[in-house]
């Protein structure tokens, strides 16, 4: 089977938890993943630079520490994710992510170009889920 | 001999394999039964009660007697198994082999077992018990699951799309090609390695001009060129469930894996599932030589294999004209069609005369003499002093065709009978399933293609797109006879007794069912599970048509008053193995810590504990025992100190204008109090009253907050509070998120810890009137930004110490470094165990047992009851008027110190004829060296000082004093210190 899986290392991530509508606009100038109707995921930003463009009363919190990520990559890697979880890829924007079950434990997926898959799980699942995920 | 090859030179290459120990050569593309039936062998099998020898009856998934174990694989159907090389196959229900089995005796004494007689027989002595079960058990059941596990490489696969199309023939392929050519995306499975289904195994089939066969590989070819078409050959639809989603089993799909097993979810269904061939009920019908016409036929057309040499038909209906035609034309034997109807097609009788077949009208068989099929006996149905025999060592039987309704009725959908078909027929609804050609009633070939391409047009219109009619013309099918069948039909016996077999699989009689309905178990559902009609391996494929049909002439009803069972997955079995996906590391997640590397390379002893976590037990140093370990590691933490992982306790912040609304709610405590930069233990119910969880809870900011929970609850509780803010309170602004694993959690605590805090450097003032116990600072420590919270579960000054989980290592190493001089040692979970006993702090899961609430425990300063409501306050309010003892947490000390009670030790009444309590907590104190233990016991707090008796789980007793559930530093100096 050919796939690369390879860390995403270290990185810079927030949380939000805000009203779509009010945060939205702002968290566009960001890469940012929505997660749920009011929970955003950003990457490669500073909790601070994130909470400086909402309002007060979102909750901002620097979560880099708290995933640990994969990148699936080669041409059998759509094949393998049909393996490892039910989502409908073929219905997936590129770009969109969203939030799925792997083995029983959640796993926020997003789609890239080129057939590439981001994987990130809380970290303290990470040494099995790397396990599991080359074991696929 | 029977069977044998007809002159075909495509076979293929030749194999080797065994049946029963013995020797035989089959062909490549050649299934088990094939090439059985090719050898000539006739007894493959014994019947599953009686041990009747059997033959092949079938030629697919509707064989009820050729189960056999290939290898190491029981429960396989000889009519599924392809050749291979080497296959090594063996008769189940057999010793030492189908041909000659020890066990038949049990056909002597068949008059003892009737349906049911395992109600009636082995009750008494009823000590006579142990013995019955052993020989029941012994001789139950069929194959043996092989002691070394087996090798077995499964996988399983999610797939999508549109539409699922069950079965690829006729009908399934037109509607596959209707779908796929209006854009849908499509997925196809059939059980078959080939389209085409039963109707194109050979000639007699032309589609615009072309044979079936090139029809059919011409529209597989369009369909597999389609992108948005996914086509599973040799893939067994098992199961229909709600929202579209179905599974299929995948036989051999590639090279290194046995079978995948498939999860797919489509908008859609569309079944085409066809139907199966119906046995005719008469006295002998199981014996080795009675086999489905359906099947001879399609043993010569595939497989190039006769079954006989002289093959007589018995059948009630036209269509089997047509396929005793077909055989007759393949070169095999076929001399006669006894067939009990007075009236018959003249076009079906021209067709099977003009080639020498003889038609015998108004007859039935009788029964069959003898040990398998050497002749039949024949009558005229009114007149069965008129037998005689008739030659043969075939009886090819046709007594209808039952569609296969059980998809349809997997997701709910109903069935109505069809006395013209003398079959029960799926009821559209509004779901997005339907059903087309055979399954739906439409048997013959050009009605299964026409209706599929209809029904295939209605799905496509449904998920609104549009499909152009399919470009076929003309379909020509010869010898192409209306089915004019007469319903169900059992031979009329000459003389009482005999056996005429109604489910072959489970050995269940026509006398069976008849008997069960004079017994009162005259509803379909009793009948089944009185007689075992419908639960053998196939669930009755065969024989759910005829057994209701017996069962309704018994009530003087119809079939469709008496009705059907429920249909429901697997339509057919399935391994375990197979839905265990072996070929994948399929471990139970686990879940680490950033220090994790380090407690293993320290050689703690790492425990699986709540929520998945790895965590150390213990840190035994060279010889140590566990006891010894832990308690080296109490008496440091309580003289010096310690230092152990806290990470896995659950962490949530929670943010909003109505956040102190929403915590007085959910807690049994007062928040509006709280000031920032302070903590307090906080305490959730459930509705009832009884203790869900508990933690510390900080104030980050006024409208800001830190959640602890227990390690094992954490993401209960998360889910706890996303309900009630989603649900029950959306009104309130506020808005949470988890930070369990951003945060790794360093606890530092005993006498020393402030000393080595310092030692370590920080900018925080550790002084107990800037930092006093509860509070929260934020700063640096040995460099690292921190978050510093005096907390304690061990009764020591502690503090708990939040940094950025992947600076966790760097922190632990510099305190352990910064308490070397102070003589610090990592801490596990035992000795906090043993430690959190000493002071008499609850646990949930221990003294928090889903039984008790917080005044149970002792903690009514945890609860403002002047509230003006909680969860739970209810609940707590009918606890105190409830006149019942309630249980009270205690603590409990052996007479003999060295005595560790038992954990789990229940605390009998006076009488000691019932529990009133247990110990939920007991350890051996270090500190007070002597044993102690925590209990929960009813009105305990009246019985201080007083001694019980308790039970223990080993059957000992022994007694105990009750005491206060402290036992060290009662008023908490050294914590708040």
């Amino acid at each position: 089977m050919s796939v690369t899986i390879t860390s995403l290392g270290a990185e810079r991530l927030v949380a939000v938890h805000a009203p779509a509508m009010e945060a939205v606009p702002f968290l566009a100038r960001f890469t940012t993943l929505q997660l749920a109707a009011e929970e955003f995921l950003c990457l490669d930003v500073a909790a601070h630079e994130v909470a400086a463009v909402l309002d007060r009363g979102a909750l901002v919190v620097d979560t880099g520490d708290a995933y640990a990520g994969w990148m699936l990559n080669g041409p059998d890697a759509r094949d393998m994710l049909a393996r490892a979880c039910a989502l409908d890829l073929d219905m997936m924007a590129i770009g969109a992510a969203t939030r799925c079950l792997m083995g029983g434990v959640s796993v926020v997926l997003r789609l890239l170009p080129a057939s590439r898959f981001e994987l990130r799980v809380e970290r303290s699942y990470a040494e099995w889920f790397e396990l599991w995920l080359r074991g696929v | 001999m029977s069977g044998y090859r007809l002159p075909n030179p495509a076979r293929g290459a030749p194999l080797r394999f065994s049946f029963d120990g013995r020797p035989f050569v089959g062909h490549q593309g050649e299934t088990l039964a094939a090439a059985l039936l090719a050898n000539g062998e006739r007894v493959v099998a014994r019947s599953f009660k009686y041990h009747r020898p059997r033959g092949i009856y079938g030629i697919g998934l509707e064989e009820p007697n050729a189960i056999v174990t290939i290898d190491d694989q029981p429960h396989a159907l000889a009519t599924r198994v392809g050749l291979r090389d080497g296959l090594t196959a063996r008769a189940v229900n057999a010793w030492p082999s189908a041909r000659f089995d020890l066990r038949a005796i049990h056909d002597v004494f068949g008059r003892l077992l009737p349906a049911g007689f395992h109600y009636k027989t082995f009750m008494g002595p009823g000590r006579g018990w142990n013995l019955y079960e052993g020989f029941i058990r012994r001789a139950a059941g069929l194959g043996r699951i092989a002691a070394a596990p087996m090798q077995w490489r499964t996988q399983a696969q999610h797939a999508h799309g549109d539409v699922l199309v069950v079965g690829a023939g006729p009908a399934g392929i037109a509607a596959a090609l209707t779908l796929a050519r209006a854009g849908c995306r499509v997925v196809i499975a059939d059980d078959g390695a080939y389209p085409g289904g039963a109707e194109a195994d050979g000639a007699g089939v032309l589609i615009d001009g072309r044979d079936a066969d090139s029809w059919f590989a011409a529209a597989t070819a369009e369909l597999d060129a389609m992108p948005f078409v996914r086509r599973l050959a040799d893939a067994l639809v098992t199961g229909l469930y709600d929202h579209g989603f179905a599974t299929a089993i995948e036989r051999q799909p590639k090279a290194g894996l046995d079978q995948r097993l498939w999860k797919l979810r489509t908008r859609a269904v569309v079944l085409a599932t066809g139907a199966i061939e119906r046995p005719m009920i008469f006295v002998n019908n199981d014996r080795p030589g009675v086999m489905s016409l359906a099947a001879v036929r399609g043993y010569a057309e595939r497989y190039g294999v006769a079954c006989g040499r002289n093959v007589v038909v018995f059948a009630n209906n036209s269509a089997a004209y047509a396929d005793a035609a077909a055989l007759k034309r393949l070169g095999v034997g076929v001399s006669a069609i006894v067939d009990p109807r007075r009236v018959i097609a003249s076009d079906a009788i021209a067709c099977v005369s003009a080639l020498g077949i003889a038609v015998i009208a108004a007859h039935a068989v009788i029964e069959i003499a003898g040990r398998s099929v050497e002749g039949v006996s024949i009558a005229p149905v009114e007149n069965l002093d008129a037998m005689r025999a008739l030659d043969c060592d075939v009886l090819a039987v046709s007594g209808g065709w039952t569609p296969l309704v059980h998809l349809h009725s997997h997701a709910g959908g109903r069935v109505a009978h069809d006395p013209a078909l003398s079959a029960f027929l799926p009821v559209a609804d509004s779901r997005a399933v339907w059903s087309a050609g055979a399954c739906a009633g439409r048997l013959g070939f050009a009605d299964a293609l026409a209706d599929g391409a209809r029904v295939g047009a209605i799905a496509a219109r449904a998920l609104g797109r549009h499909a152009e009619p399919l470009d076929i013309d003309d379909v020509i099918v010869r010898d192409a006879f209306a089915l004019d069948l007469e319903s169900s039909f059992e031979s009329p016996r000459r003389e009482p007794g005999g056996k005429a077999f109604v489910d072959l699989a489970a050995d269940v009689t026509a006398e069976d069912l008849r008997l069960a309905a004079r017994e009162g178990y005259d509803s379909v559902e009793l009948m089944k599970r009185y007689t075992t009609a419908g639960m053998a391996l196939d669930q009755g494929r065969h024989a759910n048509a005829n057994a209701i049909a017996v069962l309704a002439g018994a009530r003087g009803d119809t079939p469709g008053a008496v009705g059907t069972t429920t249909y429901r997955p697997p339509f057919a079995p399935i391994a375990f193995g197979t839905i265990a996906d072996r070929t994948g590391q399929r471990l139970v997640p686990f879940r680490t810590t950033t220090l994790t590397r380090w407690h293993q390379e320290a050689r703690a002893v790492m425990y699986d504990v709540g929520g998945g976590w790895r965590r150390p037990g213990y840190y035994p140093r060279v010889g140590q025992s566990l006891d010894e370990a832990v308690a080296h590691e109490c008496r440091i933490c309580r003289a010096k100190a310690v230092i152990y992982d806290s990470s896995p306790l659950g962490k949530i912040e929670i943010k909003g204008r109505d956040v102190v609304t929403f915590l007085e709610r959910l807690y049994t405590n007062r928040w509006t109090d709280l000031a920032p930069g302070m903590g307090r233990y906080g305490m959730m119910l459930f509705e009832d009253g009884r203790v869900f969880d508990d933690g510390v809870v900080f104030r980050l900011a006024p409208d800001h907050f830190l959640i602890h929970t227990t390690t094992g609850n954490a993401e209960a509780a998360l889910q706890r509070l996303e309900y009630h803010r989603q649900i029950v309170w959306p009104e309130l602004d506020l808005r949470l998120l988890p930070v369990t694993t951003q945060w790794a959690d360093i606890v530092l605590c005993g006498p020393q810890a402030r000393d080595i805090l310092a030692a370590v450097g920080t900018d925080l003032d550790l002084s107990r009137e800037a930092f006093p116990f509860m509070a929260l600072r934020s700063g640096k420590v040995a460099g690292i930004s921190a978050r510093v919270m005096r907390v304690s579960f061990t009764g020591e000054l502690s503090f708990e110490i939040h940094v950025a989980a992947r600076q966790a290592e760097q922190l632990w190493l510099a305190l352990l470094e910064a308490g070397r001089a102070h003589g610090i040692a990592p801490l596990g979970s035992e000795a906090n165990h043993v430690l959190r006993i000493e002071k008499g702090f609850i646990s949930v899961g221990h003294e928090a047992d889903g039984v008790a609430d917080p005044f149970d425990l002792g903690m009514k300063w945890i609860v403002a009851m002047d509230k003006s409501d909680f969860i739970g306050k209810r609940s707590l309010l009918r606890n105190q008027r409830d006149p019942a003892p309630r249980p009270q947490l205690v603590g409990l000390l052996a007479p003999d110190p060295s005595i560790v009670l038992p954990e789990g030790a229940q605390i009998l009444d006076a009488a000691g004829a019932r529990g009133r309590g247990y110990v939920t907590a007991s350890c051996m104190s270090p500190t007070l060296q002597r044993s102690i233990a925590l209990a929960l016991l009813e009105d305990g707090r009246k019985l201080l000082d007083s001694e019980v008796r308790l039970f223990t789980p080993s059957g000992e007793t022994m007694n105990a004093r009750v005491t206060r559930p402290i036992f060290f530093d009662p008023k908490s100096e050294r914590m708040r210190g």
